[in-house]
């Protein structure tokens, strides 16, 4: 077991860039993908590579294909998008983790609140407060991939408190939160998707999931 | 798309580093304060008012806490209402924060095809601004641009959706009333305008009739007052073609046949006659005509054919007479689903009357009661804007120049029938006409003519189907404004409570958005002002009359509670009535100028056609409100799908059994649905309640005709629609 002291930064680097892509991805949303898509993929490619995950080698080939999509493709991708996650039908998997574990699977629930208290402990706040929720994944996974990168920070200035500090906050982050639904929410996915780009999405969102149970289960990021 | 990003360090992170930067895109600093502190902030309280077209206009406390509205409550301040909501009211938190909101401008492309895009604001606005400069210089006015909107929103500062339509020029407008048109001009004919007794005085009545009135359903707030008045004695009788739970709970119920209560009124009028309990004195100092209409009545009127064409035996119709007329004060509240017939209007005329032959009018404890707009005396502000300079408009018979109306109860045809200039882009806001429209097929067929449609609302329905851009229109709970209601005397305010989530805006914001942007394509191409906060825009709508009545000198002090009108209980009570002879018109000139009987006598109803023998009624759902409330998931969980309602002998004879898929159709449409078998109707009479689910195209406008209802058109530009003279053929589906 490597220590989390001793965790390698390629680790938490890998890990923090596709959190990131996938926070932009979702934040900038279906009519971007055609600038958001390669970061992703990207960095996708990257975290499999380095974990050597097997289980997204077919993923990250329909993604490389759906990169290459033309125009009228993206088109067709941005439509599945906001089916999926924005409406103005009522979206497939929305993206919002109080939808998925709040008794009533409503916005705005008690998650919510949960997860402006771990942004607030960091001195941050969503920048539209009270028009896009907290819980929002994009929101959440740019906080994670944050945590990630204060950890890497740390790390370098040899700061065991801190780097045990961050270590502490993003495990239990993950743990109270992303860990909770981002599995359910890659089966909704899966689930409703009509493209292959989604398809393999929920993939990626779902081995990340399971990535991290692991990891945390072995002490290691 | 630039993509750009906050580089910052977290706050914490900041005391202790100064190495690299996160590249921050959501998140952003927060006062080091509430890091500091949490904990979540103390319970907030706000006032609203629920702004639906509903009778009871409920008064809200809304609690909120940490921005989010944790739940509501009826307002203990508010007398009508007295502190309690129906499961609607209750259910608000799951509207504001379903997951099937609308949440940003999208843009569907090509229409229909539910390829949607998700635009920002500026681009839904100039999208919007280039499409109405587009038509106006093609057509040479903004006359090809129509507005429907109705009832969807009634609060008042949400009538700038008519003032976005005045600021940019003359334009097409959908007029009229779906809902009440026929009963508003029997009373205007009659009373000179619409204006019912307090409902709390309900408490006061001996004797209590409501006459196709479901108001377990759909007033509930009024039951408390019918029981009070019950308790001490008085008897409750419902009149209605369906056993509703309104009726469940009467002394005495009467199923009359549809469309014949005018009928019903009359029989027990000459019962009154004949056994001299007239209110002879009252009649005839407060009326004209009085006297004519009680010769009619004996020469024209028998109890035995009041009895055979209502189907209400001869010996209840003396009974509810001799009750009625005897036992004062009585109070009548006639419904609206009532006056959905082609007599529905003279209908209301006829119960009108009876209302003025016992006496019962002006009294504390009577009145016939339908309905009243005595509180709506606000300024309106945001719907008056004059047309830019130069505005082209529609020249009206009387030679005047402005918008050209067209008739909202047969918006299908009346759209499609217009040429000079053809009616090109629709503008929806509180209305969902996909859904609630009759002719539902015509709809669609007129909706895919169009060259573009913009609708405003919450959630996606019919409407937004069949639209190019979709609007995110802001809860009340996110919006200032000021309610009144069409049957209690209660004013109140509506307080921003939450912030506007997503990119949501209410009907003024997005007025001032589409100002500002045509502004900058086309300098002066619209006057609606471009400043104001919310809460400015709401001060503007009082005024020294209504702030006189409500016993106010400032608007902020409807924050400490509702106020209830300074008006008497009993309306009329001051004899002053509204007519043109300042009396009852009993016999009435202006409806015999209109086409329509002079007095309140018989008028047939419709019938059956051989090929559908059978009637379609579509009333109002015990959960819902038109196409409102029935897609969020209480609703679904407890009604997940619609039914039609058969008498057990009627389904017998065409082979259907309980449970079974039900197609009902005629030469409009079809719908097909599920059954339930109850003798809660008649068998000739086929019930579905009207609604909008979520995720079906349920929908029971695909068989209705936009047939007419008698009366409207003299206080509310357009006849109604007789909803409930729809007929059909059912068959095993």
């Amino acid at each position: 077991m490597i220590s989390y002291e001793h965790c390698p930064q390629q680790v938490l680097k890998v890990n923090a860039d596709l959190l990131l892509s996938l926070s932009v991805l979702f934040e900038k949303g279906g009519e971007n993908l055609h600038q958001t898509l390669g970061p992703f993929v990207k960095s996708c490619a990257a975290f499999s590579d380095y974990f050597k995950l097997e289980k997204l080698l077919l993923s990250k080939e329909t993604l490389a294909n759906c990169l290459k999509a033309d125009r009228n493709e993206y088109v067709l991708m941005t439509y599945e998008f906001n089916r999926l996650f924005v409406g103005p039908t009522t979206p497939e998997a929305p993206p919002y983790e109080s939808i998925y574990l709040s008794p009533d699977h409503l916005m705005m629930g008690e998650q919510m609140l949960a997860v402006r208290k771990f942004y607030l402990q960091e001195n941050l706040q969503t920048a539209g407060k009270g028009q896009e929720p907290d819980d929002f994944i994009a929101t959440e996974f740019e906080f994670a991939a944050y945590l990630l990168s204060r950890i890497m920070e740390v790390q370098g200035a040899k700061n065991d408190r801190q780097i045990q500090l961050y270590i502490n906050l993003y495990h239990e982050f993950w743990a109270r939160h992303l860990s909770l639904w981002l599995g359910l929410f890659a089966r909704r996915v899966c689930q409703s998707t009509r493209h292959p780009v989604f398809s393999a999405l929920s993939e990626v969102l779902d081995t990340l999931t399971t990535l991290n149970a692991i990891k945390h289960e072995g002490g290691q990021l | 798309m630039k993509l750009s990003r906050r580089k910052f360090l977290g706050g914490a992170a900041a005391a202790v580093s100064s190495l690299t930067l996160f590249n921050f895109n959501l998140l952003t600093n927060s006062p080091p304060a509430s890091a500091s502190d949490p904990t979540s902030e103390t319970m907030k309280t706000f006032r609203n008012v629920c702004p639906r077209n509903c009778y009871d206009t409920c008064g809200m406390i809304t609690y909120v806490q940490d921005g989010i509205l944790k739940k509501v409550e009826g307002d203990p301040k508010h007398g009508y209402t007295n502190g309690k909501l129906c499961l609607k009211g209750y259910a608000y938190p799951r509207r504001v924060y379903s997951p099937d909101r609308i949440k940003y401008p999208m843009k569907q492309s090509p229409r229909g095809s539910g390829n949607w895009t998700r635009i920002s604001w500026d681009e839904a606005m100039d999208t919007i601004s280039k499409k109405i400069l587009d038509l106006k210089k093609r057509y040479g006015s903004t006359l090809p641009i129509c507005l429907d909107k109705y009832s969807g929103n009634f609060g008042i500062v949400h009538y700038g959706i008519e003032g976005t339509m005045s600021s940019l020029g003359y334009t097409t407008r959908a007029l009229g009333t779906p809902c009440w048109p026929a009963g508003i001009d029997a009373q205007t004919y009659d009373f000179g305008t619409l204006y019912n007794n307090d409902p709390e005085d309900m408490v006061n009545a001996n004797y209590i009739i409501l006459w196709g009135q479901n108001a377990a359903w759909t007033a509930i707030h009024s039951i408390p007052f019918i029981n009070k008045a019950r308790e001490r004695g008085a008897k409750l009788v419902v009149i209605d073609p369906i056993v509703t739970s309104t009726a469940s709970k009467a002394d005495l119920y009467i199923q009359v046949n549809p469309s014949t209560d005018g009928a019903l009124a009359l029989g027990m009028a000459r019962y009154i006659i004949d056994n001299n309990w007239v209110d002879w004195e009252y009649g005839r100092a407060n009326s004209v005509g009085f006297d004519e209409w009680v010769d009619y009545i004996k020469k024209s009127i028998t109890l035995d054919w009041a009895s055979e064409k209502t189907g209400v035996p001869k010996d209840i119709i003396m009974e509810i007479a001799r009750e009625y007329a005897t036992t004062k004060p009585a109070s009548m509240w006639v419904g609206y689903g009532m006056q959905r017939h082609v007599n529905g209007g003279q209908n209301v005329r006829i119960i009108d009357a009876l209302g003025v032959l016992t006496g019962n009018v002006g009294k504390s404890g009577g009145g016939v009661n339908y309905g009243h707009l005595e509180t709506w005396g606000f300024n309106y502000n945001a719907m008056i804007n004059p047309a830019p300079k130069g505005s082209k408009g529609f020249i009206g018979p009387d030679g005047k120049e402005g918008d050209r109306n067209i008739n909202m109860n047969n918006f299908a045809h009346d759209v499609t029938a217009q040429s000079d200039p053809p009616v090109k882009m629709l503008w929806l806001a509180c209305r969902n006409p996909g859904a609630q429209d009759p002719d539902t097929h015509a709809i669609e067929k007129m909706f895919a003519s169009m060259e573009f449609v913009v609708t405003v609302d919450s959630f996606f329905n019919k409407t937004v189907e069949m639209s190019d851009i979709v609007l995110p229109a802001t809860t009340h709970f996110e919006d200032w404004d000021v309610m009144a209601s069409y049957w209690h005397y209660w004013v109140g305010i509506n307080q921003r409570a939450i912030e506007p989530l997503y990119e949501s805006k209410s009907d003024v914001e997005i007025a001032i958005e589409l100002s500002k942007k045509m502004n900058k394509l086309e300098p002066g191409s619209c006057t609606f002002p471009t400043s104001g906060t919310p809460e400015e825009w709401l001060a503007k709508e009082f005024n020294p009359g209504i702030l006189k009545m409500l016993g106010i000198k400032d608007y902020k002090e409807l924050i400490d509670g509702p106020r209830k009108a300074n008006m008497p209980s009993a309306a009329w009570s001051d004899g002053k009535f509204r007519t043109p002879s300042k009396k009852i018109e009993i016999h009435c000139e202006l409806a015999a100028k209109n086409g329509l009987p002079a007095l309140p006598i018989w008028v047939e109803e419709m019938k059956s056609p051989v090929k559908y023998p059978i009637r379609f009624i579509t009333p109002h759902p015990q959960h819902a409100l038109h196409s409102q409330f029935q897609n969020l998931d209480w609703m679904m969980t407890t009604n997940p799908e619609p039914k039609v309602e058969i008498h057990p002998v009627l389904a017998a004879q065409y082979g259907i059994a309980e449970g079974n898929m039900v197609k009902i159709y005629n030469d409009l449409g079809s719908i097909t649905v599920k059954d339930h078998l109850t003798r809660t109707t008649s068998p000739n009479v086929v019930v579905s309640y009207e609604s909008w689910y979520k995720n079906s195209n349920f929908n029971v406008n695909y068989t209705l005709k936009a047939t007419p209802s008698d009366m409207g058109k003299q206080a509310t530009g357009n006849n109604g629609v007789a909803f409930h003279d729809n007929f059909v053929m059912i068959e095993y589906g």
